[in-house]
């Protein structure tokens, strides 16, 4: 995967090179410095526009987080926190699958699963924050006819308890609060 | 939160008929830790007790299928008074906190926990007794 954003494409010595990469993304990201023409080169901004595809490398990561390295899990998960919402809203069942299946394999940290669990319902019911609250049904949807993690509460609960039990993060503390909240009666 | 958590419980019970009792004392833990914070009178706490305090009305929707209305009043009822602002305490945050817990009240009188004759004698009964 090439993240959107801005490459240099050098133009390469034909000569020198031989035979060309079978992949286009072989002369985006390998190290063939020594075929390069000094100084001849092209500017080529990239910007993928999907409904089914993502370019942000921790979302992608996070969606094929099976192909993720057990030590490097913690980074994706820190990554995704910074993950659009336009981005998580459009792989909302797919992010909530992904992140339950990580819950569910023990190998993996549960609060900083959780933490993302809590910033993606957050950004469906902050109503100050988000502008995605009209998205509340979706996840109504996916609860009644997706959602299939028999031990998530177990998970759940026991995040929860040692996030209120951490005082001292009282911006965790309030996210846990709003996201605890759907579909408000008392209106 | 609270609806994967009931959700996935709901599962867990259907696949392996785990009783409503492991869920209950979870729970419980968990309201006596939030209760705990509302207790605090740390002033950097006053935040979270005011959003506690206003989302805390939806929670009890999402809980009424895992504890009886006489259960849920007594948890609404510990969750509004473990805030109380003391008499030299009483600034304008504290007021807010005030006002929020009248808001919890309001919102309990009008939610599922009075629809009907029964059901709001005991809530108004745990309601009483804690103010």
């Amino acid at each position: 995967m090439i993240a959107d954003g801005q490459y240099t494409i050098a133009f390469f010595n034909k000569e020198k090179l031989g035979k060309p990469g079978e992949e286009a993304s072989f002369y985006l990201t390998s190290d063939i410095k020594p075929f390069v023409r000094k100084g001849d080169s092209v500017v080529v901004s990239t910007l993928l526009c999907s409904t089914q595809l993502t370019q942000t490398d921790a979302m992608y990561s996070l969606l094929n987080w099976r192909k993720v390295p057990p030590e490097s899990m913690q980074v994706v998960l820190d990554k995704f926190l910074f993950v659009t919402s336009f981005e998580i809203i459009k792989f909302l069942r797919e992010t909530f699958d992904a992140l339950f299946a990580i819950s569910e394999s023990s190998t993996h940290g549960s609060l900083s699963v959780y933490n993302a669990i809590v910033h993606v319902i957050g950004i469906l019911v902050d109503e100050r924050a988000s502008v995605f609250t009209n998205f509340q049904p979706v996840l109504d949807a996916y609860l009644e006819h997706h959602f299939k993690v028999s031990k998530a509460h177990e998970t759940l609960l026991n995040a929860l308890f040692k996030q209120l039990q951490d005082i001292s993060n009282v911006s965790r503390i309030i996210s846990t609060f709003k996201v605890a909240r759907l579909h408000p009666w008392h209106r | 939160m609270l609806k994967f958590i009931i959700s996935s419980w709901e599962q867990s019970m259907a696949q392996s008929g785990q009783p409503v009792e492991l869920l209950k004392r979870d729970l419980h833990r968990l309201f006596q830790a939030i209760t705990s914070i509302m207790r605090n009178d740390t002033p950097t706490l006053i935040g979270v007790q005011s959003v506690a305090l206003k989302n805390f009305p939806s929670w009890l929707s999402v809980l009424d299928k895992v504890f009886t209305v006489k259960e849920l009043s007594e948890i609404a009822a510990n969750m509004i008074n473990a805030v109380r602002p003391s008499g030299t305490d009483i600034d304008n945050k504290r007021k807010v906190i005030s006002v929020e817990q009248m808001g919890v009240i309001l919102a309990m009188v009008r939610g599922p926990l009075f629809v009907n004759k029964g059901t709001s004698c005991q809530a108004s009964l745990s309601l009483s007794r804690s103010s």
